[in-house]
């Protein structure tokens, strides 16, 4: 029994929303990085 | 506190407990008590699942980590996104379709009761010791604001609490924790707002990222590969994506929340919810602490938050000592401010390094007087600073915000360790055919039950150190393994009954012996327990393969 990755709502929708969350994470990390930079 | 602050925590209180008492409709069944008919919507889903992790523990343990070592603990949640996506696509669905309402249900239907019950206990176990520090932390706020004894307060704290989760089940913890989240963020708002009012009187913006920059508190970001360091980017990323992975896939008090979700992409909805939101939310409490710091550069903060001791160290063998470090202190940071304000960064990094040597010392001084060797005082600072520096009625709503936190989180906990209890033991083990009524009963008597376990745990918990970490520290001893078991069932159909009993019990073992004898960080603790539980479980399953594979099952 394993999982079904198959599903309905695993479409194009959720996969922009996982790119999404990315993009927004890679942003915040470079941003406290230079932040960090700056301010030392 | 006064008067109007005491009205806002009781309005608080009187309303949330109404509140969840009035949700309690359609829970007479099993299914509604336990998973709400499964028809809460995404959003309500999201801010529970968020509201469950965020306890009163992030609320004090944070802003006192923030004010003591800047915006680094943030790194902890780098995993937490990339976790929220591999759980979206692999275990959601399957959970959501497999009508399960436990987590640990699905590692029969895999391998066999034994490795279910093993992993219920285990998570039984950790979780209850675990919500016990979670309630911890405000009792031991309340108590330091206003005298009380600890019993009294944990009392104060968790009889409401109890009492919404057992009559109303989990509907009454989802809608009570979507409140809870936006007095918390409603309350951590006013106070950013009330810091930099204080601090613009003295001091411009630039002039603040400076002084937090200049005390290394703004390098939030530690490329350094460095096991032994608690907070790096690899830790977070790696370290905390196992975490992350088996908190909210495989821990029953998170796995519950999207289980309520109407549907599947309601439940991936509401996970990345939290993969959007926490990290922001973290910066915002971890930035509280921060400028905590900043404002107390500017307005004279008591040499030690934690005043627990006065008595004690005044009629200690240091008194004489401790007076003098006083006076030391007073000095050391008037020689701050003008320096702060002067904007002179040398003269300033050494008068803070004379403030945190005095300050140290002076901790030093109450250990050894009191012989409370843990001793901390970084979970006073913020509420040091409410209760004696914001404006009345927003002292109320932040105490309120602390209750609010404690009991979001400690509720959907407390329904979860019910559920798994009811579920796969007495269920599955005990009584297999009884109506619905019955195991409702047995239901909010375990609620019950587990409520004052907790209560007792919190009593003993109040002094171990940051609260932030020894709550994290529990749960990296027994959630990388967990993961390992998870990933047994779900990755490789090879893996046997046999090989993942001894493979989950293998990784416990390692874990135990990796966090009291090698100075490793705990977050890696999460990535050696899933390692060891799927090395040793495959090398069994294998070696040594069960009746049941040998069917050819499953």
């Amino acid at each position: 029994m394993t999982p079904d990755r198959s599903e309905p709502g695993d479409n194009r929708a959720m996969s922009a929303i996982y790119v999404r969350v990315i993009v927004l994470e890679a942003a915040i990390i470079a941003v406290l990085w230079l932040f960090g930079r700056a301010f030392r | 506190m006064r008067l109007a602050d005491w009205l806002v925590v009781a309005v608080y209180i009187v309303w949330i407990v109404y509140d969840g008492l009035r949700r309690s409709k359609g829970t007479d069944k099993v299914d509604g008590y336990f998973l709400a008919n499964r028809s809460l919507p995404w959003w309500a889903v999201g801010l529970s699942v968020i509201a469950t992790q965020m306890s009163a523990v992030t609320m004090v343990g944070t802003t006192g980590q923030g004010y003591l070592t800047g915006l680094r603990f943030v790194q902890f949640y780098f995993g937490l996104p990339i976790a929220m996506i591999i759980l979206s696509v692999t275990v959601v669905p399957f959970f959501t379709r497999a009508k399960v309402y436990t987590a640990y249900e699905y590692l029969e239907r895999r391998f066999d009761t034994r490795v279910r019950s093993l992993a219920s206990f285990i998570f039984l176990m950790g979780r209850a010791f675990s919500l016990g520090v979670t309630l911890a932390a405000p009792a031991v706020v309340m108590s330091t604001i206003l005298g009380w004894q600890l019993p009294i307060t944990i009392m104060v704290i968790c009889v409401p609490m109890i009492l919404y989760t057992t009559i109303g089940g989990v509907q009454a913890v989802a809608w009570t924790d979507v409140k809870q989240m936006f007095v918390v963020v409603a309350g951590m708002s006013a106070t950013v707002v009330v810091l930099l009012y204080g601090i613009f009187d003295h001091v411009g913006f630039g002039q603040v990222l400076n002084l937090a920059g200049a005390t290394g508190r703004l390098q939030a970001v530690d490329f350094k590969f460095d096991p032994r360091e608690q907070y790096t980017f690899w830790s977070g990323i790696i370290g905390g994506l196992f975490l992350m992975l088996a908190y909210f896939g495989c821990d029953q008090s998170q796995v519950q929340r999207y289980l309520t979700a109407k549907s599947v992409d309601e439940a991936r909805q509401s996970l990345l919810m939290s993969a959007f939101v926490k990290i922001p939310l973290q910066l915002l409490i971890l930035s509280t602490g921060v400028l905590v710091f900043v404002f107390y550069l500017f307005q004279a903060p008591p040499m030690l938050f934690n005043r627990a001791y006065d008595g004690q160290v005044a009629a200690g063998p240091h008194a004489a000592e401790y007076a003098g470090l006083e006076r030391q202190f007073d000095a050391a940071i008037a020689a701050r401010r003008d320096a702060a304000a002067g904007g002179a960064r040398d003269a300033f990094l050494a008068t803070d390094r004379t403030v945190k040597d005095i300050r140290k010392r002076a901790a030093d001084i109450v250990r050894e007087t009191t012989g409370d060797s843990r001793y901390d005082d970084a979970n006073y600072v913020f509420p040091t600073f409410i209760t004696t520096r914001l404006p009345i009625g927003l002292v109320g709503l932040m105490i309120a915000a602390i209750f609010a936190a404690a009991m979001s989180a400690s509720g959907g906990e407390l329904n979860a360790l019910a559920t798994a209890t009811i579920i796969d033991f007495y269920r599955r083990h005990f009584v297999k055919d009884a109506p619905d009524a019955h195991y409702l009963r047995v239901s909010k008597l375990a609620t019950i039950g587990w409520g004052l376990f907790a209560c007792v745990v919190a009593m003993f918990a109040a002094n171990q150190g940051s609260l932030i970490e020894v709550v994290n520290r529990y749960g990296s001893f027994f959630y990388g393994s967990l993961l390992g078991v998870f990933i047994l069932a779900i990755l490789t159909k090879r893996a046997t009954a046999r090989g993942a009993f001894w493979g989950l019990l293998a990784g416990l073992a390692v874990v135990l012996v990796v966090a009291f004898t090698t100075p490793i960080a705990f977050l890696w603790h999460n990535v050696i327990g899933a390692a060891v539980v799927y090395v040793v479980g495959m090398a069994i399953s294998v070696l040594a393969p069960d009746a049941r594979a040998a069917r050819g099952a499953p």
